[in-house]
Parts: C-alpha cells; sequence; structure tokens
C-alpha cells in the first residue's frame, strides 16, 4: 500500500436465504471518506464476526460489490473473491455512496451454503499518495493483558501526543516484561478498534492484519493521534489458553 | 520502495539463555549514519552457516520461543528504540516476513543493548546482525542502458568462496554496478569491497526479494577482484547472479 491510512471499518452483512442483493450498512464511519481499499475476510482467517456469527466458507466466487461513486453516481463491479486478502487489493480512490452500493450474490443455487453465513468487508480510507519509508521514526513497546471479552490498552507516556506510522503485532514467546504471549493459532478471533482525540478511527479489525511483518503490503498510518486508553481489543472468545499478553511495536514520528 | 543500501557491516553475535542485556558495543560504527539494523536467521529449509564462524545461524523463527529486543540510543542520548521485537526486523533465509524501517541517526552502540529472554533449556543462539550505514555519496554517473551479465556458480562444498572475477570474461570491462539480483533459495552471501562502498557478508537473499520490501544498492563503482559469493550451507543448487552494468 503506497497510501497513508486514517483508518479503517469492518462491515458485517448477514446473508438470508432467497436474498440476493443486500445495501452495504451505512456505517457513519465512513460517511465522506475517501476509500483506498478493500479487504475480504475469509473464513480461514478470520472464522467469526465480531458479533459471533460464522463467516462465509465456499461460495466466495458467486459474491460481487457493487461500489457508487458518490459524485459521478457511477458504479463499478467487483469480485469479491478478486479482493481476498494477501492478495493483491484492488485499489480505489473515491468517496463511496453507500446508499448506492450493495453485495450481489449471482448464483443463489447453492443457498443453503450462504444463509445466515457472514460476509465480512473491511474498508480502508485515506490518503491517496505516494509514501516514502519514513525517516527518524522512534519505535516503542506495547503491550496488553488478554483477560476478558473487551480489554482496553494502557497509554504508555511515550506514546502522548505522538503521530503514530505504524502499529506492529508481533509474536515473541515472552514480553519485555518477561509475560508469555498469546499463540498466532488464537489470533483469527480478535478485533482491534483505535480511538482517535474525539473520533473511532478503526472499528472493529481483524488484529492479524497488524501482523504486518507477515503483510505483502504493509500499509502505514497518516501520522495518527491515538488514544489508547480509549482503544480496545474485542475476543470472542476466553479460553483458559487465550488469558496471555500481546506485544505490539508502535512507530512514530521522531 | 526498495531499501536503498550504500553499506552493509556484518558481525555476528552468540546470545546466552536466560534474561540478560546483551550489550551491542561490539558494533563499533560510531561516527556514521546508521539507516537500519537487521537481524539475518536460517529457516528450516535452508540452513546457512556464519561467513565469520562457520558456526550454523540459528532458525530464530517467526512465534519462536524467546523474546528478543532492540533498544537503541542516538548520539544524543535519546532513548528512540525501546523494545523493538526482533521478528519485525529479522529477515530469514527464504521469507520477506519483516518490516522496513529508517531511522537514519547515528547510534550511542556503547548504550545500545538487546533485551534477551531465552529458555533455559535452550542452547545459546547464534545470529548475525546488519548495520546498513550511510558514507558519502560516490559521483555517480548516469547509467543510461545498462547492460547484464548473469554468472552461475556451481558449489560443491558447503563452504566455497567464488570470486566474480574469475567467471567473467576479461574482454568484459564492468566498472559500475546498477543493480544485483540472485536466484532462488541463494544460501550464500555476498562481499563486496566497492569504492566509498562496502557491503560485508550480505545474504544473498537479500537481493532476492521481490516484494516492495526487497533491497537495491546504490551504484557500485567496481572491481570485481573485490566481488566474493561465499557459499555457506549443504545445498548444492547451481546459484545465478546477475548483475546489471556500465563499462
Amino acid at each position: 500500500m503506497k497510501n497513508r491510512i486514517d483508518g479503517a471499518v469492518g462491515v458485517e452483512i448477514i446473508l438470508q436465504n432467497g436474498v440476493s442483493s443486500y445495501l452495504l450498512p451505512c456505517s457513519e464511519l465512513l460517511s465522506g471518506m475517501r476509500i483506498l481499499s478493500v479487504s475480504f475476510c475469509n473464513s480461514n482467517d478470520v472464522p467469526k464476526t465480531p458479533s459471533g456469527n460464522q463467516t462465509l466458507l465456499i461460495g466466495v466466487e458467486n459474491l460481487t460489490l457493487k461500489l457508487t461513486d458518490a459524485a459521478t453516481k457511477e458504479s463499478l463491479h467487483y469480485q469479491v473473491s478478486e479482493i481476498e486478502r494477501d492478495s493483491e487489493q484492488l485499489k480505489f480512490n473515491q468517496i463511496i455512496d453507500f446508499e448506492l452500493s450493495e453485495l450481489i450474490v449471482t448464483n443463489t443455487e447453492y443457498a443453503e451454503y450462504y444463509h445466515e453465513r457472514s460476509v465480512y468487508l473491511i474498508f480502508w480510507y485515506g490518503t491517496n499518495t505516494d509514501f516514502v519509508l519514513p525517516e527518524n521514526t522512534e519505535i516503542f513497546p506495547l503491550e496488553m493483558k488478554i483477560n476478558e471479552n473487551k480489554n482496553y490498552f494502557k497509554q504508555d507516556k511515550y506514546l502522548i501526543n505522538k503521530e503514530i506510522i505504524q502499529i506492529m503485532l508481533s509474536f515473541p514467546g515472552f514480553t519485555p516484561s518477561g509475560a508469555e504471549t498469546l499463540d498466532r493459532a488464537f489470533i483469527s478471533n480478535k478485533f482491534i478498534t483505535l480511538v482517535g482525540k474525539n473520533e473511532i478511527l478503526f472499528s472493529q479489525i481483524p488484529l492479524d492484519f497488524f501482523h504486518l511483518s507477515h503483510s505483502k503490503n504493509t500499509f502505514f498510518l497518516n501520522f495518527l493521534s491515538v488514544d489508547f486508553d480509549k482503544s480496545f481489543i474485542e475476543s470472542i472468545t476466553t479460553e483458559t489458553e487465550e488469558l496471555k499478553n500481546l506485544f505490539f511495536n508502535v512507530v512514530v514520528k521522531g | 520502495m526498495s531499501q536503498l543500501i550504500r553499506n552493509i557491516a556484518c558481525f555476528e553475535m552468540d546470545i546466552p539463555s536466560g534474561n540478560h542485556s546483551v550489550p551491542l558495543d561490539f558494533v563499533n560504527i560510531n561516527d556514521k549514519t546508521i539507516q537500519s539494523v537487521y537481524f539475518f536467521s536460517s529457516t528450516e529449509d535452508v540452513l546457512m552457516f556464519s561467513p565469520i564462524s562457520g558456526k550454523q545461524i540459528t532458525q530464530l523463527g517467526e512465534t519462536g520461543p524467546f523474546g528478543i529486543y532492540m533498544n537503541l540510543y542516538d548520539d544524543k542520548d535519546n532513548h528512540f528504540i525501546k523494545d523493538y521485537a526482533s521478528d519485525n526486523f529479522t529477515i530469514q533465509s527464504e521469507m520477506d516476513h519483516y518490516v522496513p524501517y529508517v531511522i537514519n541517526r547515528k547510534i550511542d552502540w556503547e548504550k545500545s543493548y538487546l533485551k534477551t529472554i531465552v529458555p533455559d533449556e535452550t542452547e545459546y543462539l547464534t545470529v548475525l546482525i546488519y548495520v546498513l550505514y550511510k558514507t558519502e555519496k560516490l559521483n555517480e554517473t548516469v547509467c543510461e542502458s545498462p547492460s547484464t551479465i548473469s554468472i552461475e556458480l556451481l558449489p560443491n562444498e558447503d563452504f566455497q568462496d567464488f570470486c566474480l572475477a574469475d567467471y567473467v570474461s576479461a574482454e568484459i570491462n564492468i566498472n559500475m554496478i546498477a543493480n544485483i539480483s540472485v536466484s532462488k533459495r541463494c544460501s550464500g552471501y555476498i562481499d563486496i569491497n566497492a569504492e566509498k562502498s562496502v557491503l560485508e557478508n550480505v545474504p544473498a537473499h537479500f537481493f532476492e526479494i521481490q516484494s516492495a520490501k526487497g533491497f537495491q544498492t546504490k551504484p557500485l563503482k567496481i572491481n570485481l577482484n573485490q566481488f566474493f559469493y561465499r557459499h555457506r550451507s549443504f545445498s548444492r543448487e547451481p546459484v545465478i547472479i546477475t548483475l546489471s552494468y556500465t563499462v
């Protein structure tokens, strides 16, 4: 991703028997935002959405995303199978009219595979610009213990009033404090919400998107100010083996 | 968005088991602006030996049972990299699972250290540390249409050094190298002493990475007698080094 990301919003569409088109839930968080990219969460990476509903297992090839440009009202159709994450994501650079955009099921022959299954899309928004790897960066740690379904970060003094460029999840065996870390196998049911000064920047994004070392298209944040005291990670389950620590590094402008 | 490199210094380090603060004072590059610091590690499929001691490079893995964190102070006493987890800056011998970054500062290596947590049942870890740094710019000639040459090397020993001058016809006059690329699973190191640039035992894998995370050298004014490929593995796969050059 060459662009600078201001935020991202997870959007869930629950499919129903006999229904072939779905208006995209018009999140207020996306209103007026310049959409740069869309990711589709497949059932391997995200078996369940934050609501706890199972994601679509098969039949992605029968899904089409119709996105309507807010200014021109022109609609473009995209195969959802083409925007599966970890492939080269489709690039957009437009403000979307969500009331005129929809998800279309093009083949309802195997409706039983779709019924009550969720499609989870991530809409990334920000500034379309050629991005140069920032110099003079500083890097700080950020640690969190998973204790319950909703877990808040603790703002570290190093991160107050800093312009954040990257937040990187990693999986060392132990955190710097010596605590055991969560196994990567338990990451697929966790979602991160990051809050700015007065607004939600990232809403319910699968945590694995922040495992940047594994990403082909490492993304950069648009020098964001994040209030970690208000930011949190949701975990769909909290089995005993999940009650461990998560470790991040935060890259800020020096 | 490849990372441009002019100089790379290579250091080998043993990390003992237990909890330690391991000083980085052996990195004696005090007067140069540092671009980045990376680790290099073997993988199960591409085991490699150190070009310095010949010891096997540890497979750090991406979710291994260790905690290794880099702590760097700059020359103004700012602790500007604090507990940076090694899996973000470890380049493994066949993958590009790391995060490129640039720090652009002079480092106080006497104060800088690694925080390491290694289970007692583990033997010491051997890692290679690569420090990318800047030096005076070369007066680079504009290279409008470089020629390309591919050199095939056939390792038949675990430890084998190839001087590229021995594999290029004397009639080909290579003056400036614009780019280096290597074939896949190239399990050795490229060692170059060029005018105003030193690339010291750089894993050939660095030049194999094709994604946006890859590395590219600044133009190198070079004598091929000072360009070595140092094979350090059990692999007997042929190695192909491709150079774009001007005469």
